[in-house]
């Protein structure tokens, strides 16, 4: 559906630090094969929860195991912003909702602002609040997002060297 | 280009819903039951404001109507609502004609005419909500009703008050409303508030309420020109405010519609410059009333703060004059 939850900047399933949930019974740890001292550290805490841990170079055969796992289960994952964003998207599909995924973006998360003028959304960098379209437009960066869009709303405006039109 | 060379303003002062009571405004749940369940309204500015939704809507395509694929249900459902009840209160200005599935549809007003196979959106030349909509002056908005929320699926919208169909396509009611300053004077969520009182509608028994802004110079303010009419709000002066600035008067009413069990939100817009106000005193003294004494936080939302107090001293001066005019008329 259009309003699945999507990863995005300010998604309530980001974490800092990866740490358990309560309520659940189970834990599945998904963590890129680099980082697995990550996995290594939420398992550390996890204590008497049954866990399973994924570890993945690429994120091709990940499906497979979140479909695998039972209901009640909490999924952990660890993963730059691509490989995050993939794996989320998957266990949306496979029906997962937000509040059973917590994700450590590890390195440097992605934002997207959609230009009102042009309908595209692109790339800016995270603590802009002004940037340049590649249509022209300047847009300040508002602070809504459209899971549709798929950006935060890029509200135009004039720079006051242009002047009133 | 889009346009904003429009020209109509209410002449019919009966048929302006005046949204103020009282001399001070706040945001408050003034819902209440609609009596005339029959949305069609036509005004003495029925054709020319047509006629501009027309030309909005060809202009801005993508601005103005969207729409998900899954919604074609929905659309007939609004289009077949929306025939009736024209047919039904004005049986001399429309007709409808069944003949099985193949349909005519006749606007006698506009000297239009159509035929098509009802459930077959390629005998339409739009969309079937759209073309339903293209006939009446109102804004339609159909949100869905999924997880106790309301969905935005199909919009048209010609006369925006900072809302933009293209972008608020697919948002939840929370989040269209997300940002505002709603509360009401005893701290409550009121959006939550009328989300919830939404879900209660039943069909057949529509709500409404009435929703108020300031326009400078302009018949709309969406995000995709706020470029444009941004930096015109400050060219409004307290001697150019009686004709440019104009109260837009937004009458909502909801509906729910009984096969989709979405809400139906139309939305009928009217514009009266301040210049007009004078035409009606008891209008005239309440609105300088409200306009003095409205919070910066409501004005920042609104998007009036650049211009409101070009507007209070416009009204100031001429009610000073007013008070002038009738002492010398006592004293005479």
């Amino acid at each position: 559906m259009y309003n699945s939850p999507v990863l995005f900047f300010e998604s309530a399933t980001l974490t800092e630090k990866l740490s358990p949930k309560t309520h659940f019974v189970k834990a599945a740890i998904i963590c890129d094969e680099a980082y697995k001292e990550e996995a290594q550290q939420l398992q550390a805490q996890l204590f008497d929860t049954p866990s399973a841990t994924f570890l993945f170079k690429d994120t091709a055969n990940v499906r497979d195991f979140i479909v695998e796992q039972k209901m009640g289960t909490c999924f952990y994952i660890a993963a730059n912003w691509d490989d995050a964003a993939a794996i989320f998207s998957t266990a949306v599909e496979e029906g997962l909702s937000e509040e059973e995924l917590q994700v450590k973006i590890i390195g440097e998360k992605r934002k997207y602002i959609y230009c009102m003028k042009c309908f595209t959304a692109s790339e800016i960098d995270t603590q802009a609040t002004h940037v340049q379209c590649g249509c022209g437009a300047h847009l300040e960066v508002g602070p809504f997002y459209s899971k549709v869009r798929k950006g935060y709303i890029g509200y135009p405006f004039v720079p006051k060297t242009e002047g009133v039109k | 280009m889009f346009t904003q060379e429009l020209d109509f303003k209410t002449t019919d002062l009966d048929t302006f819903p005046f949204p103020f009571r009282s001399d001070n405004y706040r945001y408050s749940n003034d819902l209440r039951r609609l009596e005339d369940t029959n949305l069609v309204l036509i005004t003495p500015e029925y054709e020319l404001q047509v006629r501009a939704k027309r030309r909005l809507l060809d202009e801005q395509p993508e601005v103005r109507y969207q729409s998900f694929p899954h919604t074609m249900e929905m659309q007939w459902e609004f289009l077949e609502m929306v025939f009736e009840m024209a047919v039904d209160k004005y049986p001399e200005h429309f007709e409808l004609i069944k003949n099985g599935d193949e349909w005519t549809f006749k606007n006698n007003i506009l000297k239009e005419e159509q035929t098509f196979t009802f459930g077959d959106p390629s005998t339409l030349p739009y969309e079937p909500y759209d073309f339903a909509g293209r006939h009446f002056h109102q804004d339609f908005v159909l949100m869905v009703n999924r997880n106790d929320n309301f969905y935005l699926e199909i919009g048209q919208v010609s006369y925006a008050a900072l809302f933009s169909a293209h972008w608020n396509k697919g948002m939840s009611f929370d989040e269209i409303h997300g940002p505002v300053p709603f509360v009401s004077r005893n701290g409550d969520n009121l959006i939550d508030r009328v989300r919830k009182f939404l879900l209660g509608i039943n069909p057949g028994e529509p709500w409404t309420r009435i929703n108020w802004n300031l326009m400078a110079d302009r018949w709309d303010v969406n995000y995709e020109t706020m470029d444009v009419w941004g930096p015109e709000r400050s060219l409004i002066t307290p001697e150019n405010a009686g004709k440019l600035v104009r109260l837009r008067v937004e009458e909502q009413k909801f509906y729910r519609m009984s096969r989709s069990n979405a809400i139906l939100f139309v939305l009928n817009t009217q514009f009266l410059p301040l210049e007009d106000m004078q035409l009606r005193q008891e209008w005239f003294d309440l609105m300088y009333s409200v306009l003095q004494d409205i919070p910066e936080p409501m004005a920042e939302y609104k998007g009036i703060a650049p211009f409101l107090p070009q507007s209070v001293e416009y009204l100031r001066r001429v009610d000073e004059k007013l008070k002038k005019q009738a002492v010398e008329t006592q004293e005479g």
